[in-house]
């Protein structure tokens, strides 16, 4: 018997921002999949255009407040590049461990409180809290050391203070610092522990597809802060400049949302692409993090994005413990922020928390911003959140709609999407099928 | 004693208020203990029911009519409605459109305008009666709880009716407004800590940072004395504007305020 279903997931919950998807199912194959956003648009790049390039970071990381790291971080990185200045080696580093806290808190933010509870068949955190008492205690534990490095390094968890053109405007205490490195070991074992649980659990769902991969990278580390190369999976890496190039966005007739394409097709983004890529260069800790999971790579199920994260949990921990000791043996040295400043172009790609962000600017003779691109993890992915309909509905279409919509949305969550990024600039489409 | 209901709704915005309501971390079970919170989107599947609230916490700016319509339904639905954060009280930086030329700032973010509808940037209360504003952007979690604290004691929320100036010599901050050394290339060379309403604890100036008074005008802000100021060190009248309603482009309250200075 076929039957019609026609499912309107218009209320998305446990993801950043208000994001709707909408799949027609007609008998059992999949006529349609739209992923919208129903969050009004702000219009960031014409709001930044005009501003003084110290003006442009501060206003910049407002796009959203989970990534606001990454968004400040690779906002001074390309501006740095288009007005001429170049930051010291202790700057990246800082950098780069402001950016490990921040995927440490919002890895560990997605995973307890917005994805595990439907492993574990609850609605919420709250929910969990009630039989889950130790995973909640473990959730606790990591986002308020994450938010705590964001506060130490950053000057405030949301929306950083400290990092800016050429350098860090003030510097954490040896006695911070040490009250950071020593809580990190507790995140790595109790991490470790929760990936043996959701390697454990039976019955996942799974999805069939061999779609792309892009992130950035680096030949000698697991890359999450400013790399000169961007790598696709199946066709290898590209200069980061050469973005818009090569991720071509473009306009589909049934929605004025723009899409971004590699070579014509949809690609992920994100800790999976990540790891796919990355993986060589993961450290110790990480690598027996990647063990107790029982991936096999390459893997391309989009399901497994939520073990991807906790593997860097761990990775980004032990990554972070390195700097620590660093600067509690050499503590910091003072900036140099005297440079000869000029209009120029530049461009900057990271990798925020669900995945690669790219920021470029134009300054003018009076180091005002005339020009300005911005490209956010989720609307790369926005794409591939429909394609992977496609692989997974013809899979699940005889199931019961209650169903098919928890998968979908735990689809929709496995890339912990954030509405308030891909809204920042995103046409609002709200066509209701 | 019933548990008070509360529901939390998020506009357009960058969901950093509500993000600092989760960095409560643990506190986050105690206030739960007291409050039944039943309708928050951004953390819970179910119950979701946004009606019949004692208190609803609205964070966004209203940028379309979808919200406009939203918040009066949210009005009706709530015997207190607070909100939390710049965009939810005065527009948030997004309002900044509103005092650039709109189209251009439209245009600069798409090359096709044909699907964007939208309408000026309004803080919450341009549209519906506000009881409190939470300030900030973001919030501080520990204002958060100090203020749900009183109104679960039936006690006004504190009111600070000073300017950051006053918590910044607390920590003995050097000034950033009496400039003594060349302006360094990463800030500006205004500090707003004269005329901002107090409460972050002087977060910006204390962390190497002038003020850019995300928390709003405090009440009798010297703002004719600033524009003199600033004028004198070569600002024009209007990026000192553009500066001071960083945060507050979407509130008619602020925007008589500046026009009485003029």
């Amino acid at each position: 018997m076929s039957e019609d279903k026609r499912i309107n997931l218009e209320y998305i919950a446990r993801v950043e921002g208000y994001g709707q998807l909408v799949v027609d199912i007609e008998n059992q194959q999949l006529k349609e999949a739209q992923f919208r956003v129903l969050e009004g648009a702000r219009f960031f790049e014409g709001i930044v255009s005009g501003k003084k390039h110290h003006e442009v970071p501060i206003i910049i990381s407002r796009i959203c407040a989970i990534c606001s790291v990454s968004h400040s971080v690779v906002s001074t990185r390309a501006i740095e590049r288009a007005i001429g200045v170049e930051p010291s080696e202790q700057t990246h580093a800082l950098r780069k461990l402001l950016i490990y806290s921040e995927t440490i808190q919002s890895h560990v933010l997605h995973e307890y409180f917005l994805a595990l509870p439907d492993y574990l068949g609850k609605t919420s955190a709250i929910d969990l809290a009630s039989t889950h008492p130790e995973l909640v205690a473990k959730a606790f534990y990591g986002k308020k050391l994450g938010n705590d490095m964001q506060r130490i390094i950053g000057g405030r968890a949301i929306h950083p203070i400290r990092n800016v053109i050429g350098g860090f405007s003030k510097f954490a205490t040896t006695e911070e610092l040490t009250n950071l490195r020593d809580r990190l070991p507790q995140l790595i074992d109790e991490t470790m522990e929760t990936i043996k649980i959701l390697a454990s659990l039976p019955d996942q769902p799974t999805i069939g597809s061999r779609r792309d991969f892009v992130a950035i990278h680096d030949p000698s580390e697991y890359a999450y802060y400013d790399t000169d190369q961007l790598i696709s999976g199946h066709s290898g890496p590209f200069p980061a400049a050469d973005y818009q190039e090569h991720l071509l966005e473009e306009i589909r007739p049934y929605s004025h949302t723009k899409f971004s394409t590699l070579k014509g097709e949809s690609f992920m983004v994100g800790a999976l692409p990540r790891l796919n890529l990355n993986h060589a260069n993961l450290t110790e800790t990480g690598k027996e993090a990647f063990e107790y999971s029982r991936l096999i790579l390459p893997d391309y199920d989009t399901f497994h994005n939520n073990m991807a994260q906790l593997i860097e949990t761990v990775d980004c921990a032990q990554l972070s413990i390195n700097l620590l000791d660093r600067f509690i043996a050499d503590g910091f040295e003072k900036e140099n922020f005297e440079y000869d400043l000029h209009p120029g172009n530049g461009t900057a790609a990271t990798e925020a928390p669900r995945g690669l962000l790219i920021h470029q600017y134009t300054f003018d003779e009076d180091l005002r911003c005339s020009y300005s691109d911005v490209i956010t993890p989720t609307a790369f992915n926005q794409l591939k959140m429909e394609t992977d309909c496609e692989d997974l509905v013809p899979r699940i279409a005889t199931k019961p709609k209650e169903e098919i919509e928890l998968l979908l949305n735990m689809l929709v969550r496995a890339y912990d999407p954030c509405i308030s990024c891909s809204a920042h600039s995103m046409k609002v489409d709200v066509k209701f099928v | 004693m019933t548990k008070p209901k509360v529901g939390i709704f998020g506009l357009t915005g960058c969901a950093g208020c509500q993000l600092e309501i989760l960095n409560l971390e643990e506190q986050v079970l105690n206030l739960l203990a007291l409050i039944d919170v039943s309708y928050w989107r951004m953390a819970q599947e179910l119950p979701a029911d946004p009606t019949n609230l004692d208190i609803a916490f609205i964070e966004g700016s209203i940028t379309n009519e979808e919200e406009i319509h939203e918040v009066k339904e949210i009005r009706e639905n709530a015997n207190l409605v607070i909100t939390i954060g710049s965009c939810a009280g005065s527009g948030g930086v997004q309002g900044m459109r509103n005092i650039m030329d709109n189209d251009k700032v439209k245009a600069a973010a798409y090359k096709d305008l044909s699907g964007v509808r939208s309408v000026p940037v309004k803080g919450v209360d341009e549209v519906i009666k506000v009881d409190y504003k939470i300030r900030g952007c973001p919030i501080n979690r520990d204002d958060f709880v100090s203020i749900v604290t009183s109104l679960l004691l039936g006690r006004q929320p504190h009111v600070w009716n000073s300017p950051v100036c006053n918590e910044c010599s607390m920590q003995n901050n050097d000034c950033f407004f009496e400039r003594t050394t060349e302006t360094p290339i990463y800030r500006s060379n205004i500090c707003l800590g004269p005329i901002t309403e107090a409460g972050c604890g002087a977060r910006c100036p204390s962390n190497g940072m002038p003020c850019d008074g995300c928390r709003g005008l405090t009440s009798d802000p010297h703002i004719s004395q600033l524009v003199t100021e600033a004028r004198k060190r070569g600002e024009t009248t209007e990026k000192i504007l553009m500066l001071a309603k960083r945060y507050s482009a979407g509130s008619s309250a602020v925007k008589k305020s500046f026009e009485e200075m003029r």
